[in-house]
C-alpha cells in the first residue's frame, strides 16, 4: 500500500474536520479565554481581569436564580418526560389499545413539530391574566380566587414556562420509549402471563427491567436540555418578573446582548460547559456498562 | 418589495437617460428604526422611496425591529462589521453611549454649512439634547412626552371633577373601582413602561439638583430618601388604583383596555394619540402628570425627550448618509408625517391647526408649557441600574421586594457603574 | 450512545401476549383490570385533548377578528376572517417560510454530504490515529451550540457571515455534523467491502465508488439524518435571533417575533401566521412519519 493510497482518503475528512474546528473547537476555546476579560459588542478593547467574573458569578443572586431554576427545570422534566411519559408509552403498547395506539402516538406527537415561538405564543392567550382561557375557565366553575398572573408573579412564572416545555416535549419522549418497548421479547409477557402476574406486575418486573437502557438515555437527554433550555423563558417573560424565571442561557443572552457585558456572559457560558459536560460524562459511563452487561 | 425596487430603478435608469445627468457611483445605505408596526413602517418606506426618487444613484435598505429589542440590536450590530449608516437614537443618556464608544459621527461639519436649513426646519431647543461635549450628534424627528389621558366620559359617569393633585387621583379610584371602571390602567411586564412611571415620580419628589448628581454615570448615588418615597408612593397607586395582575400586562394591551372604555386613567406617549383617535369612542383629554402636593422635587417637568436620527462612524458614505438623515427630519416630511403616523415633530410649523389634529396641537403646547424635558428614565441611566432598578420594581409589585431593598440594589449597581465610568 | 434502533415494529404482525380481559369468563382479576382499563383510557382520552385543544383554539381563533376573540374566544366565529391568513402571509410570514425553507434546506444538504463524505474517509482511513480522528470529529457532540454563542457571534462578524443565510446555515452545519458522521459511519460499516473490490476492478475511481456506490445504498441513514437535520433548522431558535438581524432573513422561530411587535394586538392575524408556520412540518410529517420517527429514534442520544 503506498502512502497515496493510505492518507489519500483523509481529504473526504478535510470539509467537516475544518468546519467542527472553525465552528465548534475554536468558539469553545475562545471562549474559555473571553471569560477572563472584560469586554462589550461596541468597543473592540478587551480587558484582562483575572479570575474576576467568576468571583462575581459566585456571589451573584440572579446566577444562582437561574442555576436554581434550570434545577427545577430538571426535576419536573424528569417527572413528565420519562416516568410519565414511560407509563404512556407502556399504556400505549398494551393490546388493549392497539387499534387506537398509532393515532393517538402520532396525536401526541403533533406538538414536538411546533417551533418553540408558536407553542410560546399559544400560551401566552392561555396565560393572559384577564382574557386568557385559564383564568376564565378557573372563573366560570367558581375558582375566581385560584386565578393567577401565571406568568406576571414570581411565584408562578417559572412553572408555566416549564408546563409549556412539557406539553411540547412528552410526546418526543413517549415516542422514543415506544420504539423500545417494541423490541421487548414478548415471550417475556406471554410467561408471566401464564403465571397470572397482573398487568402491573408485568410493568414493574419486566418492563422497566427491560427498558433501562432507553430511560437512561431520555434521562440524560432530558437534563442536558433542562440546563440548555432558552426560548420559552426568553419568548414567556423574558426572565422576568425580577429574575424570577430567569434561568441560565436568558442570563447569558442577557448579559451579552442586553447589558453589554460579554465576558461575564462567557464566565457563565463556561459554567453551563461544565454543566453540560457533567452530564454527558456520565451518560458515557453508563452507556459503557450498558454495553458490558 | 424587490420588485418595487427594480422598477424604481429602472425609471431612475430612465430619467437620467433623457436627462443626460450622469448618476453619481451607486451608493447603499442602511437604515435601522424601531418600528416595524404600521402605519409608521409604511410612512418611513415611502419617505425613503421618494429620497431615492430624488436621488437618483442612492439605494436604501430598511430594517425595524421593536423598543427594548431593538436597543439590544442597536449596540451590538454597531460594534459590528455591518452597522447601518442611519439609525434611529433617543437623545441622552442612549445616544452619549453610543458616542462615548466612538460610533456615532459627529455631524457638526454638516451642520456649520446647513446653519440656515437647520433653522428654517427644526426647533432648535429639541437639537440640545443630541449635544454632547459641544457637538451634535443626532436630529430630532419626534418630539414626545408621557401624559396623563382621561377617558373625560367615565369622569362625567361617576360625577366627579379631572384631578388638581396627585392626592387627587388617589382620592377617586375608590369611587372608580364602585364603578366598574379600573381607576388607573397600569403595565409593568416591560422595563421601559415602568421607567416611565418612576422617572416621573422621581421627578416630583426628589430635588432638581440631586437627580442631575445622581443620572450621571460617574455620580450617581441614589440614596436621597425620595427615591424610596417614589417607590412607595408607585406601590401605593398600583395596589390603590391599578387593574389587577400589571406585572403580567404588556403595554399594547394597557392601553387596548383604556380605549376600551375600561379605565379612567391612563399615562401614555403624545405619539400613542392616533390610537385614541382611531379607535377611543369617548370624549378624552390629556394633561402633564399631576403635581405631588408636598413633593421636594419639580411638579412640571415632564418625561419624554426628542428621538431622532444618527449616522454611524462606520458609514462609508456619511455624506449621502446625512442626505437621509436631513431628508427624514426635514419641514416636509414632518408636515406629513403628523397626519400619517400622530407624532408630534419638532420641525419649524410642523404641528399647526392645517397639518394635525387639535389633540396633537394641544400636544405640542403641553411639552412647550412643561418645566423642561426629563429623559425616559431607562434612557438616562446606564443600562445596568435599568436593570437592576426595573427588576426590582417588579418584583416589589409582586410583594417580594420593598421600596428601600429596590433602592438598596439601586446604590450597589450605581456603585457598579460609577467604579467602571472612572476607569 | 449504543442504543440505536432503526425499525419501527407494524403493530399488526407482532403477536401480543393476551390480557385477562377476553378470555370469556368473568373474573376479579379481570373485572380490576376492566376498571383499570376505564381509567387508563381516561386518561389517555384527558392528555389528548390537552394536547389537541391548543391547536383546535388557535386555528378557530385564527378566523376572527381580535374584538371576537377578546369577547368571545370559546366559541366558533361569526364571520369567518379568512382575509387573516392573507393578511398574515402578505405581513412576513411568507418570506420567513421562504428563508427557513432556504436555510434547512441548504443546512440539510451540506451537511449530509459532507457527512457521508466524511464517513466514507474514516472508512477508508487506514493510517495512524484513525480513533483519534473519529473522537475529535464526533467529539462536538459535547458541545451544546448556546455555550459559544459571544465567540460565535465574533467569528460570524470577522467572517462576515452576520446577517446573511451563511450566518444560520454554517453552525447548523457545524453542530449537526458530528451525528450525522456517527450515523452515517455506521450505516457505512455494514456495507460489504467486496462491492468496493469489485467497483475498483470495473476502473471506478474512490471518489466514484463513494458517489455511486455508497451513497445510492444508504439512501435510508441519508433521509433519516436528512429529516433530523431539517427538524433541528426548521426550530432553531437562539442562532436565529442573534446572527440575523433583517427582517427580509429572519427565518419561522426569530422572524414570528418580530410579526408579533409588528402586529401589535392584531391577535387573529397573529394566530393565522402560527397556524401557517405550523403547517408544513405537520403535513410533511403525516407523510414521512416513518422514516421520521425512526430518525428521531437513531438521533435519540442528542435530538
Amino acid at each position: 500500500m503506498n502512502i497515496a493510497r493510505k492518507y489519500g482518503s483523509l481529504i473526504y475528512v478535510v470539509p467537516a474536520a475544518l468546519i467542527t474546528t472553525v465552528f465548534v473547537y475554536y468558539p469553545l476555546l475562545l471562549n474559555f479565554i473571553y471569560s477572563f476579560y472584560e469586554f462589550s459588542a461596541i468597543s473592540p478593547g478587551k480587558v484582562f481581569v483575572g479570575w474576576s467574573n467568576f468571583k462575581e458569578l459566585l456571589h451573584d443572586e440572579a446566577a444562582l436564580i437561574s442555576l436554581l431554576n434550570n434545577v427545577k427545570y430538571i426535576l419536573i422534566s424528569v417527572f413528565f418526560q420519562v416516568i410519565l411519559s414511560f407509563i404512556i408509552a407502556a399504556i400505549l403498547e398494551d393490546r388493549f389499545f392497539r387499534k387506537v395506539s398509532p393515532f393517538l402516538r402520532v396525536l401526541y406527537f403533533v406538538p414536538v413539530l411546533l417551533s418553540v415561538t408558536i407553542v410560546a405564543f399559544i400560551f401566552q392567550f392561555f396565560y393572559d391574566p384577564v382574557n386568557g382561557l385559564i383564568n376564565q375557565s378557573l372563573a366560570a366553575v367558581g375558582l375566581d380566587s385560584w386565578r393567577q398572573p401565571w406568568l406576571g408573579s414570581s411565584d408562578t412564572a417559572i412553572y408555566a414556562v416549564i408546563a409549556i416545555s412539557q406539553w411540547q416535549s412528552m410526546g418526543y419522549t413517549a415516542l422514543l420509549f415506544i420504539v423500545s418497548l417494541q423490541t421487548i421479547p414478548k415471550d417475556l409477557y406471554e410467561a408471566s402471563s401464564l403465571e397470572g402476574a397482573s398487568k402491573v406486575q408485568q410493568f414493574f418486573h419486566i418492563t422497566v427491567p427491560q427498558s433501562k437502557e432507553i430511560i437512561l438515555v431520555v434521562l440524560i437527554v432530558t437534563v442536558a436540555q433542562s440546563f440548555t433550555v432558552f426560548g420559552e423563558p426568553y419568548i414567556l417573560t423574558g426572565g422576568g418578573p425580577g429574575y424570577s424565571s430567569s434561568v441560565l442561557a436568558t442570563y447569558l443572552y442577557e448579559n451579552a446582548f442586553n447589558q453589554d457585558r460579554m465576558g461575564y456572559a462567557s464566565s457563565i457560558a463556561v459554567v453551563v460547559f461544565f454543566l453540560t459536560m457533567a452530564v454527558l460524562a456520565v451518560q458515557l459511563k453508563i452507556s459503557k456498562t450498558g454495553e458490558r452487561s | 418589495m424587490s420588485n418595487k425596487k427594480t422598477s424604481i430603478n429602472i425609471i431612475l435608469a430612465a430619467t437620467t437617460l433623457v436627462t443626460g445627468i450622469a448618476s453619481a457611483e451607486d451608493i447603499e445605505l442602511d437604515l435601522f428604526h424601531r418600528w416595524p408596526n404600521e402605519p409608521i413602517r409604511s410612512f418611513i418606506a415611502d419617505r425613503v422611496a421618494e429620497f431615492e426618487r430624488q436621488n437618483p444613484g442612492i439605494t436604501v435598505n430598511i430594517d425595524q425591529v421593536l423598543n427594548d429589542s431593538y436597543k439590544d440590536k442597536l449596540r451590538v450590530i454597531l460594534g459590528s462589521s455591518n452597522a447601518p449608516d442611519v439609525f434611529f437614537s433617543w437623545s441622552g443618556e442612549f445616544g452619549n453611549n453610543l458616542v462615548r464608544n466612538g460610533t456615532v459621527r459627529s455631524l457638526e461639519g454638516f451642520l456649520e454649512e446647513d446653519q440656515q436649513w437647520l433653522e428654517d426646519n427644526i426647533l432648535l431647543s429639541q437639537v440640545d439634547p443630541f449635544e454632547y461635549e459641544g457637538e451634535v450628534y443626532g436630529l430630532p424627528w419626534q418630539m414626545n412626552g408621557k401624559a396623563l389621558f382621561y377617558n373625560l366620559d367615565a369622569f362625567n359617569d361617576v360625577g366627579l371633577d379631572l384631578p388638581d393633585t396627585y392626592q387627587d387621583i388617589l382620592a377617586s379610584c375608590d369611587t372608580f373601582r364602585e364603578n366598574g371602571y379600573i381607576p388607573v390602567v397600569f403595565s409593568s411586564k416591560e422595563h421601559w413602561a415602568i421607567s416611565h412611571w418612576v422617572g416621573t415620580f422621581n421627578e416630583r419628589l426628589v430635588s432638581p439638583s440631586v437627580i442631575e448628581t445622581d443620572y450621571q454615570r460617574e455620580s450617581g448615588r441614589f440614596t436621597d430618601p425620595g427615591y424610596v418615597r417614589a417607590l412607595e408612593e408607585l406601590e401605593h397607586m398600583v395596589t390603590q388604583c391599578a387593574n389587577d395582575f400589571p406585572n403580567a400586562t404588556d403595554h399594547s394591551t394597557e392601553r387596548s383596555m383604556f380605549i376600551a372604555g375600561r379605565a379612567a386613567m391612563n399615562f401614555l406617549e403624545y405619539g400613542e394619540i392616533r390610537y385614541l383617535e382611531e379607535d377611543a369612542d369617548f370624549a378624552w383629554d390629556s394633561t402633564n402628570f399631576p403635581p405631588f402636593e408636598d413633593g421636594k422635587g419639580n411638579q412640571n417637568t415632564m418625561q419624554g425627550a426628542p428621538e431622532g436620527y444618527m449616522i454611524a462612524e462606520k458609514s462609508e458614505h456619511p455624506e449621502a448618509a446625512y442626505k437621509l438623515v436631513k431628508f427624514l427630519t426635514s419641514g416636509e416630511t414632518a408636515r406629513q408625517s403628523t397626519a400619517v403616523t400622530g407624532f408630534i415633530s419638532p420641525a419649524v410649523g410642523a404641528v399647526t391647526p392645517e397639518t394635525a389634529s387639535e389633540n396633537q396641537v394641544a400636544a405640542a403646547e403641553q411639552i412647550a408649557e412643561a418645566d423642561g424635558m426629563h429623559l425616559w428614565l431607562d434612557n438616562a441611566l446606564d443600562i445596568r441600574i435599568v436593570n437592576t432598578y426595573m427588576n426590582g420594581v417588579q418584583l416589589m409589585l409582586d410583594g417580594q421586594m420593598t421600596p428601600s431593598e429596590v433602592m438598596a440594589d439601586v446604590q450597589e449597581a450605581a456603585a457598579e457603574v460609577r467604579e467602571v465610568a472612572s476607569r | 450512545m449504543n442504543f440505536q434502533l432503526d425499525t419501527i415494529k407494524s403493530d399488526k404482525n407482532v403477536p401480543r401476549p393476551d390480557s385477562h380481559v377476553d378470555d370469556g369468563r368473568f373474573s376479579l382479576n379481570g373485572l380490576l383490570s376492566r376498571a383499570g382499563y376505564t381509567a387508563t383510557s381516561f386518561f389517555l382520552v384527558l392528555y389528548a385533548i390537552v394536547v389537541i385543544y391548543p391547536l383546535f383554539w388557535t386555528i378557530i381563533n385564527s378566523l376572527k377578528s381580535t374584538q371576537e376573540i377578546y369577547t368571545s374566544s370559546w366559541s366558533l366565529p361569526t364571520t369567518w376572517e379568512f382575509g387573516n391568513y392573507v393578511e398574515a402571509w402578505n405581513g412576513g410570514v411568507s418570506s420567513y417560510f421562504l428563508n427557513s425553507f432556504i436555510v434547512s434546506t441548504s443546512s440539510v444538504l451540506i451537511t449530509i454530504y459532507v457527512s457521508a463524505l466524511c464517513a466514507y474517509g474514516l472508512l477508508k482511513y487506514r493510517g495512524k490515529g484513525a480513533n483519534a480522528l473519529l473522537l475529535f470529529l464526533i467529539g462536538g457532540l459535547l458541545v451544546s451550540p448556546e455555550v459559544s454563542v459571544v465567540p460565535l457571534y465574533e467569528l460570524m462578524q470577522v467572517t462576515r457571515f452576520h446577517d446573511t443565510y451563511l450566518a444560520l446555515i454554517v453552525p447548523y452545519v457545524a453542530y449537526r455534523l458530528p451525528i450525522t458522521i456517527l450515523l452515517i459511519r455506521a450505516y457505512f460499516l455494514t456495507i460489504p467491502k467486496d462491492l468496493d473490490e469489485a467497483a475498483y476492478i470495473d476502473g471506478y475511481n474512490s471518489m466514484q465508488i463513494f458517489h455511486k456506490i455508497y451513497l445510492p445504498l444508504s439512501k435510508t441513514i441519508l433521509i433519516t439524518a436528512g429529516v433530523l437535520t431539517a427538524y433541528y433548522t426548521w426550530n432553531e431558535f437562539l442562532f436565529a435571533i442573534i446572527f440575523i438581524d433583517s427582517d427580509s432573513l429572519k427565518t419561522i422561530p426569530s422572524g414570528l417575533m418580530a410579526f408579533r411587535d409588528a402586529l401589535q394586538t392584531n391577535w387573529g392575524v397573529l394566530l393565522a401566521g402560527l397556524v401557517i408556520s405550523a403547517t408544513p412540518l405537520i403535513v410533511a410529517f403525516m407523510f414521512l412519519q416513518r422514516s421520521f420517527i425512526r430518525g428521531m429514534v437513531s438521533g435519540s442520544v442528542k435530538g
